[in-house]
């Protein structure tokens, strides 16, 4: 199992956000800040590589009829237990991200990178799996995030670039700039992809 | 027989573990929590009332129609009594909602408002919690305020936050109860 592969098959080939377009709530709603996307891609790859280690340690021993309700209780548990973490040592980050942390739970990424992938394989190749899906994740939150907050209040991880309030675009932190900022990013993505694929 | 008991089998220990596991890690992270919010609510109340150093909790006598009130603080500075803090849990729209409410004794009127906790719509009924919303309060005099859809024409109404006036509604019905305690057992 090439694992460098697999770690870069989350990241670029199936990044589960500007690819698969998973899990596109949560990323409405936190990447009107670029320190609220990171915290949250991050956060969810806690909680995802966590729940894939769990659910491939006990894959042989979940009965198929009752896997699916197997799989949610195991990620509510690990959300919960970030939850409780967050609320007791990061509580302005746990503010910020509010009651997106819960909706954790149901992220359809974390299903797919179960169902698909954490529940036929064995821990390690699972952890990897989930691990890239997260990074994955977390760059397509971050990008989305760095471009809203930039072209939408002039600033960047809060510190302030651009000043002049003319520049700012309301527009893109309110939920269309969200799906204006990842069309764009998909748009430049793809782009250094064909022009890569060209030179070959 | 048997395709039923193992099914059920894996479920009740994976709930099992799963509370036993959520149990411990609450009794862990207590005592932080429990730091985190005193420290919220210290600060919150230090915003509804700032000309005072010191709160104390005072006993009230509950009524029908304050009955969202939690606690209410003496705030006190120099000695002397400059207002008081009424903390609430009025009903909102996605649940309860922990909120405080300063009244200033000096100058007769709410000195402020802060929402500590809710469970209430993001976007919409939880700017409540936003300084756009939780400025309206400050300096209104004492007399219910009632919330209006369009811009306040009266000194007592209060903005509703758009497409949430069940939570504005909620919030300041609170703050009318706070004023409400205050009209009667101080002044």
């Amino acid at each position: 199992m090439n694992y460098t592969k697999l770690l870069k098959r989350g990241i670029i080939e199936e990044n589960p956000v500007l690819v698969q377009l998973l899990a596109l709530c949560p990323l409405l709603a936190v990447t009107t800040s670029a320190i609220n996307a990171a915290a949250m891609g991050l956060s969810t790859t806690a909680v995802m590589i966590c729940a894939c280690c769990a659910i491939s340690l006990l894959r042989r021993l979940i009965p198929n009829e009752v896997r699916i309700a197997v799989f949610v209780v195991i990620v509510a548990t690990f959300v919960t237990l970030l939850q409780l973490v967050m609320e007791a040592y990061t509580p302005s980050i746990n503010e910020a991200l509010g009651i997106y942390i819960p909706l954790i739970v149901v992220n359809c990424m974390l299903f797919a990178r179960i169902e698909a992938f954490a529940s036929k394989n064995k821990v390690f190749p699972s952890a990897v799996d989930a691990l890239g899906m997260g990074i994955g994740y977390t760059i397509g939150l971050l990008t989305v995030g760095i471009m809203r907050e930039f072209f939408g209040t002039g600033s960047i991880f809060g510190i302030a670039l651009i000043r002049d309030p003319s520049f700012h675009m309301l527009i893109m932190v309110m939920a269309p700039g969200a799906f204006f900022a990842l069309g764009i990013i998909i748009m430049i993505k793809k782009y250094i992809e064909i022009k890569k694929a060209e030179k070959r | 027989m048997k395709n039923i008991l193992i099914p059920a089998l894996a479920l009740f220990l994976t709930t099992a573990i799963s509370t036993a596991l959520l149990g411990i890690a609450r009794d862990f992270t207590a005592a932080p929590i429990e730091m985190q919010r005193k420290k919220t609510q210290e600060k919150a109340m230090n915003e509804v009332l700032p000309d005072a150093s010191a709160f104390t909790e005072i006993s009230f006598s509950p009524k029908d129609s304050i009955k969202s009130i939690t606690r209410i603080f003496e705030g006190e500075k120099d000695g002397a009594v400059t207002g008081y803090v009424v903390e609430l849990s009025p009903s909102g729209y996605g649940g309860e909602i922990n909120m405080v409410v300063g009244i200033s004794k000096e100058n007769n009127l709410v000195s402020g408002m802060r929402i500590l906790n809710h469970s209430e719509t993001p976007g919409l009924g939880a700017l409540a919690a936003e300084e756009n919303f939780y400025t309206r309060f400050n300096g209104k005099k004492l007399s219910p305020l009632t919330v209006v859809k369009t811009s306040p024409s009266a000194d007592n109404e209060i903005e509703a936050i758009t497409a949430s006036t069940i939570t504005s509604r909620a919030v300041t019905n609170a703050v009318n109860e706070a004023i409400e305690w205050y009209t009667e057992a101080v002044k």
